[in-house]
């Protein structure tokens, strides 16, 4: 996770640490961009994923002297995003844990009859009806490519937990897609 | 859709194979298996295409980029919490950058990476655009020397922005960059055009995961790999099949393999250029695939115009159709096979 970027890292986070502030400014730069790209696919109005991104940096900034400079900071800013996050589905009265998914899950995500291409649209469509813990891992995943073990580090999950419920989540997608083919072919639609 | 192969009772992990959880033995006794079973083929690609959507729609993107806007309000927060807090505060010299001009410089000098990348940009367009106007090489588009009839001029010049990618593929499979190699033409090429700078290059050093495309330069992608390239921050660009291909000026030169275009009304204008002829993005989502004798164009929705050497016409209705050689569109019937067309078959002549 840590692209080979650890030393500069360091670098920095130690001047940041002396004192010249202005060194946390290439982290930000740096990170921005994973920390933003979690924020919008787990967030729906600007102004919330712009608040989060921010808040997130902040806090990394307050920390910073609590931070071990020998580890990686990438997943140490990244769990400060999730949590933010977390706290912000469960003043909505929501969680980020990763509940059980049954085959009800996705009942309002059903594509069209004959939908059975795979394409973006109806893949977004789909995603945005599975639980937020479960799109969180599919932000990790697929977006951020992180690795199992980093991703069951970030949730504070068995790896386990984090492969099955990727498992079953993709299992669930592809399902979808074969009864909308089905049903396409049944109705002669295309 | 397929029609119903044999069922297969093989039991294979495809999750595991495109998620890259499985060994090299358990790929390659995958793969040694899908080549043989057409019911685990169509299973393979639906597999192939689900996880190449998802890499898709997770993919970080333009819109996940700092601006200097969020950035400074993030620095103005940062300032204001960190005096009372006892946390040091920012330097002087970079508050009073916030609020004069000579401060503007010193922050702009500050964000040298940005700004440096930012020239470069206008450096590589300026000169793609010159090199179009003139006809030079790296702007087929602009120089009609092939013969082709070119289709109608573009509503409006789409790709003179930039171009970001993100590679999908197995691990140890990269991005190259194609090194020229002499000036002989390639076999592919026979006949049929112009052969393209770097089409028979050797492969340069391995290219990131992510990063931005250079006009001009000819790339290759891997044999599993899915290259995810966006321009304007809307318009989503796919090449699969070890697609060879350069960017130009106007759109895209497609060497090999098949490109996939989702644009929106800033994409209008992007063309594809194969050695048959030119498809010209009008919005909407069209597949345009290389083949050894004939380009082969799927419109899903929205409209193209076609150019070949011979007509220019606009396909407005999805289906197939493929360019040939001669400069004649064909039908396809389904079957993936060119068919002569009868009468106008969702094709009008471009105005």
């Amino acid at each position: 996770m840590g692209h080979g970027s650890g030393d500069l890292d360091r670098d920095l986070i130690i001047q940041v640490r002396e004192g010249r502030t202005e060194a946390f400014r290439p982290l930000v730069e740096r990170y921005w961009v994973r920390v933003r790209g979690i924020a919008r696919r787990m967030l729906r109005d600007e102004p919330t994923i712009e608040d989060i991104c921010q808040e997130t940096f902040l806090k990394a900034f307050e920390k910073l002297h609590q931070f071990d400079a020998n580890r990686e900071f990438a997943p140490w800013l990244l769990r400060i995003a999730v949590n933010l996050i977390g706290e912000h589905y469960r003043r909505l009265g929501r969680s980020l844990r990763l509940v059980p998914l049954d085959d009800e899950a996705l009942p309002a995500a059903l594509p069209e009859p004959g939908e059975c291409a795979v394409n973006r649209v109806t893949i977004d469509r789909c995603i945005e009806g599975l639980p937020p813990g479960y799109r969180l891992l599919f932000v990790l995943r697929h977006g951020l490519m992180l690795s199992y073990e980093e991703i069951a580090l970030l949730l504070d999950e068995p790896v386990g937990t984090v492969k099955v419920g990727l498992f079953r989540a993709r299992e669930q997608l592809r399902r979808l897609f074969t009864d909308a083919a089905e049903a396409g072919d049944e109705g002669g639609d295309r | 859709m397929n029609p119903n192969p044999k069922p297969c009772h093989e039991q294979i992990d495809f999750q595991a194979y495109f998620d890259q959880q499985a060994t090299l033995p358990e790929r390659t006794r995958i793969e040694r298996h899908i080549r043989q079973c057409a019911a685990c083929r169509v299973e393979f690609d639906v597999w192939r295409d689900l996880f190449a959507r998802l890499g898709e729609s997770y993919a970080l993107n333009a819109a996940d980029r700092p601006d200097a806007t969020r950035l400074q309000a993030l620095f103005d927060r940062l300032a204001a919490r960190n005096s009372p807090s006892g946390i040091p505060p920012l330097p002087a010299q970079t508050q009073a950058a916030q609020n004069s001009v000579f401060g503007v410089v010193a922050e702009l000098i500050r964000m040298q990476r940005w700004l440096a990348g930012g020239l470069a940009l206008c450096f590589v367009l300026m000169l793609a655009l010159v090199f179009r106007d003139r006809g030079l090489p790296h702007a087929p588009a602009a120089a009609p020397s092939d013969g082709l009839v070119r289709p109608a001029p573009a509503p409006a010049p789409a790709t003179r922005g930039f171009y970001t990618y993100r590679l999908s593929a197995p691990p140890g499979q990269t991005l190259s960059r194609l090194e020229p190699a002499g000036s002989g033409p390639d076999p592919h090429d026979a006949g049929s055009g112009p052969a393209a700078p770097g089409w028979r290059g050797s492969a340069g050093p391995a290219l990131p995961s992510e990063g931005a495309l250079e006009p001009g330069v000819t790339y290759r992608v891997p044999p599993l790999g899915i290259l995810f390239v966006e321009f304007h921050g809307e318009n989503r660009i796919q090449f699969t099949s070890q697609a060879r291909f350069l960017l130009t000026a106007t759109g895209t030169r497609l060497l090999s393999g098949q490109v996939t275009c989702d644009l929106r009304s800033s994409g209008n204008g992007f063309e594809v250029t194969t050695r048959a002829g030119t498809v010209m993005g009008l919005g909407g989502q069209f597949l345009v695939e290389e083949r050894p004798a004939s380009s082969r164009i799927t419109l899903d929705a929205g409209a193209v115009r076609i150019g070949t050497r011979r007509l220019s016409v606009t396909m407005d209705s999805p289906g197939s159709r493929f360019l040939m050689a001669d400069g004649s569109i064909r039908l396809d019937a389904g079957d993936n096979q060119p068919r002569p067309i009868a009468g106008a078959a969702g094709l009008t002549p471009a105005e």
